[in-house]
């Protein structure tokens, strides 16, 4: 690790460290090239692709323009079907619904699934501070857990982490040596632990994938079975969803489902594909006797109330944006120092959080677009990173001398002739290689501008081919 | 809590006030191809997600599932309750095995926990349907054949009809009678292979947290 130096963020701080660490690297380039071509055999027919695509991106944006009539229509179809609805503003307004919950049930010990809206709201930390054991059961959750991280990706959260390294943290932690190289053996000793839990468990946690409006229909994606052991075993389940996981019915679920998965990890369907829509009913024999619904806003609805960024809320959380950004693959989930990281992490946190925490985060973009063409359901992630920068410079103006060299920049590529002028004298000028930026100079070779312009040698081949004529 | 709910929706209304309807079509997607050979897609699929399919006759699955138990060194298997086939089922398992406890699923999972977590080994439940395009078999637990019973055990067994077989997901749900009903079941499962995971360095790994072994007895 180097050290913060004087006037570094600690956001520069952590991706220079990361750049720096090539064990990390070498694992974030295995990891999205293999999910890259997973989805890319995945969606072998481009065609099939954005026609899905094109299905999967007018439902998510009709879901969003009906957002309260849908909700609305959920709550009461979860209430007919004895699903209770709790309504939360903020995170802490959903640790506490869980907490009372809890409380309630005199609850020890919490196994949960996967779900990224727990991780926003930080419900690990808040439970066991009210001595609430919290148990993550995603495999890659559970060792980002024993390990005292967050999750790096949304979709696999120990990613970060090759097979040495989770031998390593198993031998470390759980007292118990592993074979780097039995991959199995490390899955049957996660399995064990975690099934003494599954059976003791108070109450099970989980994500939301989809929320069927007109049935009440929780639906959930996963491939262990560690959800549906959380949302089955213990006698209370609580289901945490960001209000925009709400779909009209099922019958938007199949176009949404194949997009979902297949952009996700290259799956056609999951292993799991769990609807849930009531508690045990009295005559059956097993499921919670409790299910809860918690809808989590925590900042949704204003952005749903921003014509220019309210596409975000069609995001289904499929990670595919961050597969695909070569600046994720090259600093890793870590780096963002945010529950969401990639191209939907700089667009959601700046908004669900502030521009101040969380505007620096845009910098971490080339606006190469993979992002855009990489999403299933349309979401124009490049504009609203540009949308988010204007922003940002309108609240925090950029420092003197950059808004000095942009104005000069607009200036002469503006007036043909001053930019015609400017970039022979480029090419003239003994010292113009001297002039780029250290930041981009440093580990560069600098190059000369050409003596003679691309416009320059344009005009002479049109003389030459139109004097063959 | 009742404020929260207000707030949220009063804020997502004021919203929708100012709103600039634009609609995007949203086109059928082209997921319904004719399938032609519904059966052979669907063990292919199958076979392809590490699922173990024996095409059995109608009369004689019994006997198949006999092999299974043996090659599994089966020792306690769980079946349901109230089914057509039990008594015929569970006659045959106990005269030609005697090592085997055979269970039924018949008292609240609460009574059952210890003994579905550590002693049995194996599970057979009935399908409710199959879909052909992804492989996958289309559980609906009720009280006779609980949603444990596909989940704890480390080995499930499936017993599947040809007939139950259909196109896809977008067919099985428009042709459901629970398509947005009140009647909705408390529990659909979908389920395409052993539970499974690549949290590992990408590397996949079966029997995760539910069933290392998914196994399906297809009846015609």
């Amino acid at each position: 690790m180097t050290e913060l130096k004087p006037g570094q963020t600690s956001f520069q701080y952590r991706v220079r460290n990361a750049l720096a660490n090539p064990q990390l690297r070498s694992n974030f380039r295995g990891a999205m090239d293999f999910l890259r071509n997973k989805r890319k055999v995945a969606f072998d027919d481009d065609m099939e692709f954005q026609s899905l695509k094109q299905s999967g991106e007018a439902i998510r944006q009709d879901v969003v323009e009906r957002l309260p009539e849908l909700l609305e229509t959920l709550e009461q179809s979860c209430l007919r079907n004895g699903i209770q609805v709790h309504w939360a503003e903020t995170a802490l307004d959903a640790n506490q619904a869980i907490l009372e919950i809890a409380q309630r049930r005199q609850a020890k010990l919490v196994i949960k699934g996967k779900s990224m809206a727990s991780e926003e709201i930080e419900l690990n930390a808040f439970l066991q501070r009210h001595n609430i054991e919290t148990v993550e059961s995603d495999m890659g959750e559970y060792i980002v857990q024993i390990a005292n991280e967050t999750p790096s990706h949304i979709i696999m959260p120990a990613i970060h982490k090759n097979k040495q390294e989770i031998a390593d943290l198993f031998n470390e932690k759980l007292q118990l040596k592993c074979d780097p190289e039995d991959v199995d053996g490390m899955i049957g000793i996660g399995r064990k632990v975690l099934r003494e839990k599954f059976e003791n468990a108070d109450i099970g946690i989980s994500g939301v994938n989809f929320a069927a409006a007109e049935s009440g229909t929780l639906c959930l994606v996963e491939n262990e079975g560690n959800g549906r052991l959380s949302t089955t075993a213990p006698p209370v389940h609580i289901a945490i969803m960001g209000l925009e996981k709400v779909i009209p019915s099922l019958n938007e679920l199949p176009v949404l489902q194949r997009l979902l998965t297949r952009s996700a990890t290259g799956q056609h369907i999951t292993t799991y594909l769990n609807l849930i829509s009531g508690p045990r009913k009295p005559h059956e024999l097993d499921g919670p006797e409790e299910v809860h619904l918690v809808i989590l806003d925590n900042g949704r609805s204003l952005i749903q109330q921003d014509e220019q960024l309210k596409t975000t809320l069609a995001c289904i959380r499929c990670g595919a944006c961050m597969n695909h950004c070569p600046v994720y693959t090259k600093i890793g989930g870590h780096a963002y120092g945010t529950t969401y990281p990639g191209p939907i992490g700089q667009v959601v946190m700046p908004q669900l959080g502030s521009m101040q925490a969380h505007g620096e985060l845009l910098d971490a973009c080339s606006l190469n677009g993979a992002c855009g063409e990489a999403c299933p359901v349309g979401i124009q992630l490049p504009q609203l990173i540009r949308s988010l920068r204007n922003r940002r410079t309108e609240e925090t103006p950029s420092p003197k001398l950059e808004s000095v060299i942009w104005k000069l920049w607009q200036l002469i590529h503006s007036k043909p002739r001053l930019y015609s002028f400017v970039t022979k004298l480029m090419g003239f000028l003994p010292f113009s290689h001297k002039l780029y930026p250290k930041a981009w100079s440093a580990t560069r070779t600098p190059r000369r501008p050409a003596k003679q312009t691309l416009h320059a040698r344009l005009k002479q081949s049109n003389k030459l081919s139109r004097g063959q004529d | 809590m009742t404020q929260a709910r207000k707030n949220i929706l009063s804020r997502l209304k004021k919203a929708q006030a100012s709103d600039r309807v634009q609609h995007l079509t949203a086109k059928p997607s082209n997921d319904d191809r004719t399938i032609y050979n519904k059966t052979e897609l669907l063990i292919s699929k199958l076979e392809e997600n590490h699922v173990n399919v024996y095409r059995v006759s109608a009369e004689s699955w019994v006997e198949s599932f006999q092999q299974i138990l043996k090659q599994e060194s089966s020792r306690h298997c769980l079946i349901g309750q109230n089914l057509s086939f039990q008594d015929d089922l569970i006659t045959a398992l106990s005269e030609s095995n005697e090592q085997l406890k055979v269970s039924r699923f018949d008292q609240p999972y609460e009574s059952l926990r210890k003994t579905l977590f550590h002693d049995i080994d194996i599970s057979l439940t009935t399908a409710e349907k199959a879909i052909a395009e992804t492989g996958t078999i289309v559980l609906i637990p009720n009280e006779n054949e609980p949603r444990t019973m596909s989940l704890i055990p480390p080995i499930h067994v499936v017993l599947l009809y040809e007939n139950q077989i259909v196109d896809s997901l977008s067919q099985l749900i428009s042709s459901s009678p629970w398509k947005n009903s009140d009647r909705m079941p408390t529990n659909i499962l979908f389920i395409s292979s052993p539970s499974k995971t690549a949290d590992i360095q990408q590397t996949l790994a079966y029997g995760a947290h539910g069933p290392k072994k998914l196994i399906v007895l297809l009846a015609t």
